[in-house]
């Protein structure tokens, strides 16, 4: 493993840029640093190129706009759920992992992005939380 | 304060970046929580990933210090006139034909410590810093003191990093915001004319760029 960080990786730069807040990474939970370690690791392990990862991650967040700007209810989804969703392709690409892998470990796998058919205007209801 | 200083603190934070907000539900969590375990579990079995590895790769990220670029920018400023040259009048463009990039729309400037002038750059609201070319900020650098000194009493501050100035030098406070990073250029010290512009980056401190510090022959 390498010891300084592969600046291809760390100054991304336009809609693949890193989240950062005075420089530092920001993660909102654990499994967003879980994510991030795994496909920098396999990079840096030669299973792909940095740029095979990054070009489904751009695609991924470019989708994720344009569905937006369609739709301003479009889910917006976090930057490493975008993330999390490219480096499962680029395993499936790579032939590290099958699709059926991926769905017998992950359970129940992506949720459905699209709103339910019929446009029922009911509000979700709020999941109360713990104070 | 005066009424011109109207930049309030989201004009010191970078761009709006929609991604620092937390988007997902507990649910949600706790769901991708799983995925990530389970996608884990899976790269482990296949001996792919060690999550010890894992480990010690978010830390090498998270706390990447690399002020590397700066002192590189330094020292070739040192040895090329023309390149300090481009370097204080686009410092941007300068720094990024050394292959050093990654700031989000902000502008970088480069001030340049004469014998005159000494020049120490703040983020007097946040944090504003110019990491990739410095790193991460250091914890003093967003400390309310450091910030709130610097403009205040410079010099009682440049004395606590135990540099005493002239009087007959001036200081500079230059504050950082969302649009402009400022770097300090050091002025190069005497006695290095026959070093190399590899040993000039290795003398280039993290703190002689924020211009808490001078560059010292040997360290």
């Amino acid at each position: 493993m390498k010891s300084t960080p592969d600046r291809k990786i760390s100054n991304m730069e336009g809609d693949a840029a890193l989240p950062r807040k005075s420089g530092e990474l920001v993660f909102h939970d654990a499994w967003e640093r879980r994510a991030f370690a795994l496909a920098v690791a396999l990079c840096e392990q030669g299973q792909y190129q940095w740029d095979d990862f990054r070009d489904h991650l751009i695609a991924e967040i470019g989708d994720a706009d344009a569905a937006r700007a369609d739709n301003p209810d479009a889910p917006f989804p976090g930057y490493y759920e975008h993330w999390l969703a490219s480096l499962e392709k680029v395993l499936i690409e790579k032939g590290l992992c099958t699709q059926d892998q991926l769905r017998a470990d992950g359970g129940e796998g992506t949720p459905p992005q699209t709103p339910p058919p019929g446009g029922s205007q009911r509000p979700v209801p709020r999941v109360p939380r713990p104070i | 304060m005066s009424d011109d200083h109207t930049h309030g603190h989201s004009a010191h934070d970078a761009p709006p970046n929609p991604y620092l907000e937390k988007h997902t539900t507990p649910e949600q969590t706790a769901a991708l929580e799983k995925r990530v375990q389970a996608l884990e579990s899976l790269l482990v079995a296949k001996g792919l990933v060690s999550s010890e590895t894992l480990d010690k790769l978010v830390e090498t990220y998270e706390n990447d210090l690399g002020p590397i670029n700066g002192a590189k920018v330094v020292a070739r400023a040192w040895v090329d006139p023309a390149y300090k040259e481009r370097l204080l009048k686009d410092a941007t463009a300068a720094i990024a034909e050394l292959g050093f990039s990654g700031l989000q729309g902000e502008h970088m400037v480069v001030v340049e410590n004469t014998p005159d002038t000494h020049n120490l750059v703040v983020c007097t609201l946040c944090s504003c810093y110019p990491w990739p070319v410095l790193g991460l900020p250091p914890a003093w650098f967003k400390d309310a003191a450091y910030r709130s000194r610097s403009v205040v009493d410079p010099r009682g501050v440049l004395r606590d990093f135990g540099l005493e100035l002239d009087e007959s030098t001036a200081v500079k406070v230059w504050d950082s915001s969302a649009e402009i990073r400022y770097m300090v250029l050091p002025e190069r010290p005497v006695g290095t004319e026959d070093m190399s512009e590899e040993e000039l980056t290795a003398l280039v401190s993290r703190d002689s760029m924020i211009g808490v510090t001078k560059v010292e022959k040997n360290t």
